[in-house]
């Protein structure tokens, strides 16, 4: 007893600023990790599978670049206690605001389907049929927001990501060559830039920094009642998750390049659970991994993505939209959850739907969006009158304007090559 | 056809003018709240704000033209 007590006393202050930040921790985590969602994960395994350990470094950059643009989110839901749909409707006026509504929820339900075919896929491997994956999933999401907290459904999603994390155990099972991997860190691009790297590094671009993320962060932040004191606090989640969200990347790519890239050329795959099934031969056990951690993956994504789009639709339409209310005191909130959910997932099981075309469609459809969204967020960061001491600084827009030109660019060229194939 | 179906009909049809016009006063209302943007439309938000108006009318054309040329292929 008298050792603990000592224990405690020594380490008193870092028990009491752990028990705070866990207290506090949740949006910055989840949004970061649901961003490795089924096609994020498809995206990592594939570029293993065709570049093995050369384009790591690549990945591990986008880490503080995903961390700048949600940080901005995080201080812009802080400071004015409103959602991102909200934020552009009050400073944009209706134009604008309705251009992103719509093009929201267009673009988070055709990615809620491609989440569903990932979870689907993922199942099937351990041969479960897709009507039940459907179904199971759909109930399982429907009580998870059904018990009135945010505290509970942030802390049930919280142990979904951390099932996020079954890859980093997976591929030590495969005693990977560390050091060979300590020198893949350095910068270098495998026979120069070719215009299939730039697709690789394009698609890895695209999927590190969507724009769901920019609204659900925003409204999980005022969700969950974080204020101006709360800060630094919701920055250092934000950290965290972007480090995580880099290492299961990072992990997902040295598992594939490992079991799957065959040098010069690489292996081409065409989704995560492809590449489970594959494996599932020689490493069962790495291969069910991979099946799980991508069905995970979907789900964390569906959870965010379905809840970003009835966020933005409750602010905007002025409807009670809180996960803290009862779904008999925000039923048009939570309408809208399930009806997303159930035609999502209904979608997926009409027979000879075009999935695959849905899935690039998402790609095509997201720069629509991302473009404004991330252009609104710098701008709405500069107003003196809204964010006060908070607003951008010169280095913050420097590396916010940096940032935010090069996606653009770059998730433009890959919208272009998905629609015309040969220009690449 | 009964008159319980006629009267059936009528509810029906009441049911979706309802909802159709409650849909569309809402949209009003909410573009009547937000009609005055808040943003200061200094010269550099102005610039944005069209630049980034070419960059949709651009890609709408360019999606335009994909779906046209598939379309004529098909």
């Amino acid at each position: 007893m008298e050792f603990w007590a000592s224990l405690f006393y020594k380490y008193r202050r870092f028990v009491k600023w752990l028990s705070l930040y866990l207290a506090l921790a949740g949006p910055g985590i989840i949004v970061m990790v649901a961003d490795n969602d089924a096609g994020g994960i498809t995206t990592y395994a594939a570029t293993g599978a065709k570049f093995g350990y050369s384009l790591i470094w690549f990945v591990i950059l986008l880490g503080p670049a995903a961390f700048a643009v949600q940080e901005m989110c995080v201080r812009l839901g802080v400071v004015t206690k409103r959602g991102h749909a909200e934020a552009i409707f009050d400073a944009f006026g209706p134009f604008w605001g309705w251009f992103s509504l719509i093009d929201l929820g267009f673009l988070d339900f055709l990615t809620l389907i491609s989440e569903f075919v990932g979870m689907t896929a993922a199942m099937r491997v351990f041969g479960v049929p897709p009507v039940v994956t459907v179904i199971c999933v759909s109930i399982l999401m429907i009580l998870i927001v059904m018990n009135g907290r945010y505290w509970t459904w942030e802390k049930i999603v919280l142990l979904f990501c951390g099932l996020n994390l079954i890859y980093i155990p997976a591929t030590l099972l495969l005693h990977p060559d560390f050091n060979q991997i300590q020198r893949s860190l350095i910068p270098y691009f495998p026979n120069g830039i070719t215009p299939n790297i730039f697709f690789f590094l394009m698609a890895n671009i695209g999927t590190t920094i969507a724009p769901w993320m920019l609204f659900f962060h925003q409204s999980s932040v005022v969700d969950k009642g974080l204020t101006e004191k709360d800060m630094p606090w919701a920055r250092f989640d934000t950290v965290i998750g972007s480090f995580f969200v880099i290492l299961v990347a990072a992990f997902v790519m040295i598992l594939t390049g490992m079991l799957l890239y065959k040098p010069p050329d690489g292996t081409d795959i065409e989704n995560a659970a492809q590449a489970a099934q594959v494996i599932m031969g020689s490493h069962p056990l790495v291969g069910s991994a991979l099946a799980i951690g991508l069905f995970d993956a979907g789900l964390l994504g569906a959870i965010c993505i379905s809840l970003a789009s009835s966020w933005a639709m409750g602010e905007v339409f002025g409807w009670t939209h809180s996960i803290n209310n009862k779904v008999s005191e925000a039923p048009l909130f939570y309408a809208f959850y399930f009806v997303s959910l159930v035609a999502a997932g209904t979608v997926v099981l009409i027979p000879g739907a075009p999935l695959v075309l849905i899935t690039l469609f998402v790609q095509v459809i997201a720069v629509t969006l991302l473009p404004a969204a991330l252009v609104f967020l710098i701008l709405l960061l500069n107003q003196e009158e809204l964010m006060g001491k908070y607003k951008n600084t010169l280095a913050q827009n420097i590396i916010g304007f940096s940032i935010v030109a090069m996606i653009v660019a770059l998730s433009t060229l890959y919208a272009l090559s998905v629609l015309f194939p040969e220009m690449f | 056809m009964s008159v319980d179906n006629v009267s059936y009909y009528e509810e029906d049809e009441n049911w979706i003018s309802r909802t159709t016009n409650g849909w569309i006063a809402k949209v009003k209302e909410i573009n009547k709240k937000y009609s005055q943007p808040r943003l200061k439309m200094t010269p550099l938000v102005k610039a944005m704000l069209l630049i980034l108006r070419l960059y949709l009318i651009v890609l709408v054309a360019i999606l335009v033209y994909k779906f046209y040329t598939v379309v004529s292929f098909r």
